[in-house]
């Protein structure tokens, strides 16, 4: 009954629960939080109780700079829950953060965008999991339905189209017609296994260890999908193994191309499967309008030539991919708010 | 935005050092197409697209390549076709198309609302008419009894269309059904029964009371009704208790329609319960129901009578005062009989 209450003083809230950064988008107000998922735990060592010391952009601070009773937590992986109470308090920690009023505890309603790839416990622990933070209701689309929205698809159409959806842990494609998905297909490769790869090629090649924020800094600033004329450079610092001490070197945009071979091959894949698995009169207007990318992994530089190269299809990195997601789900909020029956058509359960 | 040229019309093409930023979007590229030598036709061959497309895009008619999205894809590969920087291209595009205004809303078709709301409803009053007419049935089973029926179709349908309601074939008979325990009395008049003489005390035998354990079916013959006469010997047997069924045929009180057959009489004694129907000769039952034992019934009516006996070695039956020997009637498995009585010329 309060919740109702409190609904009234509340937002309606659409939420890109990404495993490298959430994304909270208010209906009215647009993007009002892009925060990292990342929760440092404070364990108090005579007590041994477990308390959250910090969430988002500080936590990401401390993260790989950590003492022994503070810990940094990334509390999703591959797109789903990995620690259930963490995420419940991270998401309550957001949710409490974009509500002005202090007075009430908001309880709004929730539209959370999940990968298509996930099982029905680990959308259920989704579910749950912002019910425990507060919200009043909570909506499921899917995430590559909300990327499209999100990046101006029509979806409503009876044309086929294309999104790659690159996340933190999940790359994700769909075919999408008639505000339904024709076809999905979701890989566990994203951000995180592209700084894996960075950091595996560091220590092997050059026998140096690095921490994943430095391998994200390598990523965004030099990294490369497709080979060009243009070669950049960075200097990074890292431990050496065999000396046991830190050590400064440089890496160049072909080195780390060598080194994301892997994982783009991973993602290429999934895109050719995807395009087999596809109609044939859908596969005709994905050929004609291409293929739209969004979500972080879309701002690693030359992603779409490396798709075009491969499919032969036109491939189109959306305007601002990284929101793509949190505004795609926003458009439907906005929908929902005028007609309720309206998230039957986009809505997983 | 409309195109001052025609791609294909004749055009002096461009040099490198032309200023693009004095004409619009379309116009340069199509002027950088033609400074290649290169048809609409073709470009739209080596990229796969429609020759519209690039016709669209050459006169600057983007709203006709669909959502911003797509203009973009479009103009991104048109660009790198015509090895122009892209990013210009699309800056030069987000100039000249207020590309930051709201995506149109969402659509969402509803499936039609259906209109057979009344219609489901129909489902649910047909089951509550089923279900009342199952529990109406349920309740009234035990005055449902096949013979019964028959009878009623046999003889009192039939006639019903003759006789009124007032029929006075009044059978006012106390019945007990083998699932009746115990029968509702519906007897119309108390009418004593005629004093039945006997062999052996000459004296009027004493008025049979009432008795509810006995199975009394009493017929209130209207005038003028047939008595049935002494059967003396039926009553040489002493009874216990003793009741008597007349039945008697009269077309609307007219006893000079009688047939010459209808002054029949027929006297059942059991030793034992016995279920009995005997019906006359025109199939209408005058006695049915269960019989109880140590009881004495005289029926009267047009022979012959088809008889119907549940137990039947327990039954002495004496028609127009002769005992008739049951004996022949027995079956040769269980205890129902079933025979007509004829009475002797």
């Amino acid at each position: 009954m309060f919740k109702w209450l409190r609904g009234k003083f509340s937002n309606d809230l659409s939420i890109d629960l990404g495993t490298a950064n959430t994304l909270i988008y208010v209906r009215g107000g647009g993007i009002v939080l892009n925060e990292p998922s990342v929760v440092a735990i404070n364990q108090d060592p005579v007590r041994g109780i477990r308390t959250i010391a910090a969430v988002g952009t500080d936590a990401k601070r401390m993260l790989g700079r950590t003492p022994n009773n503070l810990s940094t937590i990334r509390p999703l992986k591959d797109g789903v829950i990995a620690d259930f109470t963490v995420t419940e308090k991270m998401l309550q920690h957001f949710i409490r953060k974009v509500h002005a009023r202090k007075f009430f505890n908001p309880s709004p309603r929730v539209l959370i965008s999940v990968p298509c790839g996930s099982t029905q416990v680990e959308r259920r622990a989704i579910r749950e999991s912002a019910m425990g933070a507060g919200a009043r209701v909570v909506y499921l689309i899917p995430e590559p339905m909300a990327a499209a929205i999100g990046a101006g698809i029509p979806v409503e159409e009876a044309r086929g189209s294309m999104v790659l959806d690159i996340g933190g842990g999940t790359s994700e494609v769909a075919v999408i017609s008639l505000n339904g998905i024709v076809y999905a297909g979701a890989v566990r490769i994203g951000g995180d296994r592209f700084d894996e790869a960075i950091i595996n090629y560091v220590r092997r090649n050059f026998g140096v260890l690095i921490g994943e924020p430095t391998a994200e800094r390598i990523k965004h600033e030099i990294g490369s999908a497709y080979p060009t004329n243009e070669v950049h450079e960075i200097e990074i610092k890292g431990r050496n193994l065999a000396e046991g001490v830190p050590r400064s070197f440089t890496l160049n945009s072909n080195e780390i191309l060598e080194a994301l071979q892997e994982p783009l091959s991973g993602i290429v894949s999934a895109v050719k499967m995807a395009l087999e698995a596809t109609p044939p009169e859908l596969a005709g207007d994905v050929a004609e309008r291409g293929i739209v990318l969004t979500g972080g992994g879309a701002l690693m530089r030359d992603i779409d030539k490396l798709l075009t190269e491969e499919t032969g299809l036109n491939v189109i990195v959306a305007e601002d991919p990284l929101t793509c997601v949190a505004r795609g789900g926003g458009r439907v909020l906005e929908l929902i708010a005028k007609d309720e029956r309206a998230i039957d058509a986009f809505a997983i359960e | 935005m409309s195109m001052s040229h025609e791609p294909s019309a004749d055009f002096n093409p461009p040099t490198e050092s032309a200023t693009p930023r004095a004409e619009s979007l379309g116009a340069w590229l199509a002027c950088t197409r033609a400074s290649h030598g290169a048809e609409p036709r073709d470009a739209a061959r080596r990229l796969g697209l429609n020759p519209i497309l690039i016709q669209a895009i050459e006169n600057d008619d983007f709203e006709r390549l669909g959502p911003p999205v797509f203009v973009r894809g479009y103009l991104s590969r048109y660009a790198r076709f015509l090895e122009l920087p892209e990013s210009e291209v699309l800056d030069r595009y987000r100039q000249q198309v207020d590309t930051s205004r709201e995506p149109p809303p969402l659509k969402v078709v509803h499936p039609r609302r259906r209109q057979t709301q009344v219609r489901d409803l129909r489902g649910l009053l047909y089951l509550l008419v089923v279900i009342g007419v199952g529990w109406t049935a349920v309740q009234n089973l035990g005055d449902l009894n096949p013979s019964r029926l028959s009878a009623w179709w046999a003889s009192g349908h039939r006639d019903s269309a003759t006789q009124p309601a007032s029929s006075p074939m009044a059978v006012t008979t106390q019945t007990q059904y083998p699932f009746q325990p115990k029968s509702a009395e519906t007897t119309s008049e108390p009418t004593p029964p005629p004093p039945a003489p006997t062999a052996s005390e000459p004296a009027p035998a004493p008025r049979p009371e009432p008795d509810p354990a006995s199975a009394v079916a009493q017929l209130a013959p209207p005038a003028p009704a047939i008595r049935p006469e002494p059967a003396p010997a039926v009553s040489a047997v002493t009874l216990a208790t003793t009741a008597t069924v007349s039945a008697t045929v009269a077309n609307n009180g007219d006893s000079s329609a009688l047939d010459a057959r209808s002054d029949a009489r027929l006297m059942l004694q059991f030793s034992e319960d016995c279920w009995v129907e005997v019906k006359d000769a025109q199939g209408k039952v005058l006695a049915n129901g269960l019989m109880k034992a140590n009881t004495t019934h005289a029926i009267a009516g047009p022979a012959p009578f088809t008889v119907t006996l549940g137990n039947a070695p327990a039954a002495r039956i004496a028609l127009d005062d002769r005992l008739v020997d049951t004996a022949i009637y027995l079956p040769r498995r269980g205890t129902v009989s079933r025979f007509t009585l004829t009475p002797a010329p």
